[in-house]
């Protein structure tokens, strides 16, 4: 526990000057540097930027899978030095365990709770991501989807305080993937938890969050952070939404 | 002429076409195993009553079925079995407990792997047989020799499968165990042994039918009872249906040994895509 002020700052995410340099036969390659950046409780932030900018790698370094890097990250306070269940992530792939059904695959990031707990959670997130009926279904009986609702409902039933999204819907197809943005969306505003999105899709970004992170390539970088004070829910075409999606854009281009 | 004309292709179409359903004639599947079985018999068969080589040799199915009958009243087959299934299986539980606990420890730690690999690999070139003069030295004729052997001829493969199987577990599920904050105890259990399962089979099948060629050798070599001294025996008094049917024993419990395996195999992947 911090002893400072319960700010947003401090209970929030806080990134700073952080930089990850891989090896590659022996010569560095720096794939991030000084990254800057505070996720306060409850944001929701979408990550832009052309492949091999380091979106994905900032992630794994917010969950603790990589170790070895430089500059300070820190959960309300505390800095990160592995992984924990107070940060959630989604993968791009669904990585559900195929030898295990749905509630044996949520089951997995409850371990050491009471079992009454443990069933309470496992149907809680099955419901809200809408996998009732499927509950002891191996993961090929499902459709990309679904299994990748259920790595959702795996990642949400750990309660962390923050859940991040590593592309988590670019292989679905479309009409899935909005109406899937659409519920992570509506429980990420419910719980209030604090999300953090990457993604190619600029106008989802902008519709989303409440804040545009866009990232540059080689090493990466922050190009911008573009605030975003709209109400929800949002117009697509007003002018105020136009204005900002173009504004993505013209970071996104260098 | 105009009909003629027509009708003869259209004969010999239909010859055609039943000429391919004869083709596509195909039994019930529950048969097809039985088909080769089935001519290699009556193949045998074929050379035994043309006598292309002598009775001794040769002996016609009908003897070899009659000798395996009166080695069974006897009560001689099911006695040497007896011995043979008692030595493989102790053979094959030391063999193969030994290689899996060795294999998870050098598929869990590169450190271990390190120290090991290069003896372990070198051991395992020298074939199981090359170990029996000098187990025949320190022990004699003793049945720890034919244990040991057979537990060796599983304990390598065992091992291999096991550290190949842990060792292969993709990168992705192992980061999953790890964000979701896995014990080190349920990580065995909900990932390590069900990722390595279809390896470790593959091993044990192998470590299996290793057993069997090595418990053969070894009673061939040094051993008074056992089905692989049953066949010497036979041989010495030139009675080749008693070899014969010592083959077919051996088949046929190494057939159902495997099917055994195989079905435990299925059992513990339900899970897995029906292919």
């Amino acid at each position: 526990m911090s002893l400072t002020a319960d700010t947003d700052a401090t209970r929030g995410l806080r990134i700073r000057n952080v930089g990850k340099t891989y090896r590659i036969e022996g010569r560095p390659l720096p794939v991030l540097q000084n990254i800057h950046l505070d996720i306060g409780p409850g944001e929701f932030v979408g990550i832009v930027g052309a492949s091999g900018c380091g979106k994905s790698t900032l992630l794994r370094l917010i969950i603790g899978l990589e170790a070895d890097y430089e500059g300070e990250i820190a959960l309300g306070g505390d800095p990160i030095g592995g992984p924990s269940r107070e940060r959630g992530i989604v993968f791009q792939d669904h990585r559900l365990f195929p030898w295990l059904t749905v509630t044996d695959n949520i089951a997995l990031g409850l371990e050491g709770l009471a079992a009454a707990e443990v069933r309470e959670r496992i149907a809680e997130n099955i419901e809200l991501v809408g996998l009732q009926g499927f509950e002891n279904a191996y993961p090929h009986q499902l459709s990309g989807g679904m299994a990748q609702r259920a790595a959702i409902a795996r990642a949400l039933a750990m309660r962390p305080q923050i859940l991040v999204l590593d592309e988590p819907l670019g292989a679905l197809d479309s009409l899935t993937r909005v109406r899937l943005q659409n519920e992570l969306f509506r429980i990420g505003r419910q719980s209030r938890m604090t999300m953090v999105l990457v993604t190619h899709d600029v106008e989802e970004a902008v519709y989303r969050s409440d804040k545009v992170v866009v990232m540059e390539p080689r090493p990466g970088r922050i190009k911008a952070t573009i605030p975003v004070h709209l109400d929800h829910p949002r117009q697509r075409g007003s002018a105020e939404f136009v204005n900002l999606r173009e504004r993505v854009y013209e970071a996104l281009q260098y | 002429m105009n009909v003629r004309l027509l009708a003869i292709p259209r004969a010999s179409s239909g010859a055609r076409e039943s000429f391919r359903r004869v083709l596509s004639l195909r039994p019930p599947a529950a048969l097809l195993p039985f088909l080769l079985p089935l001519l290699v018999l009556a193949a045998w068969q074929l050379a035994a009553s043309r006598a292309l080589l002598p009775v001794q040799i040769l002996p016609p199915p009908a003897l070899v079925l009659q000798t395996l009958v009166d080695l069974t009243a006897s009560g001689d087959i099911v006695a040497n079995i007896e011995i043979s299934l008692w030595r493989i299986g102790i053979g094959i539980a030391i063999g193969c407990s030994f290689g899996l606990a060795l294999g998870t420890v050098m598929g869990l730690s590169q450190t271990v792997d390190d120290y090991i690999s290069p003896l372990f690999r070198a051991l395992a070139q020298i074939p199981s047989l090359g170990w029996v003069p000098i187990l025949i030295l320190i022990f004699g004729l003793d049945e720890i020799v034919k244990y040991l052997i057979i537990a060796k001829a599983c304990f390598v493969p065992a091992t291999i499968a096991m550290a190949e199987g842990i060792r292969n577990i993709p990168r992705a599920y192992k980061e999953a165990a790890t964000v979701l904050g896995l014990s080190r105890s349920a990580t065995i259990r909900k990932l390590i042994v069900p990722a390595a399962l279809p390896t470790i089979f593959g091993g044990l099948r192998l470590a299996f039918s290793n057993a069997w060629i090595a418990l053969i050798v070894v009673e061939m070599l040094a051993a008074q009872e056992g089905v692989g001294y049953m066949m010497v025996w036979g041989r010495t008094l030139f009675q080749t249906d008693i070899v014969i049917a010592g083959m077919i024993v051996i088949g046929v419990i190494g057939l159902a040994m495997d099917a055994g395996l195989r079905r435990l195999e299925r059992r513990l992947r339900r899970w897995a895509v029906p292919s």
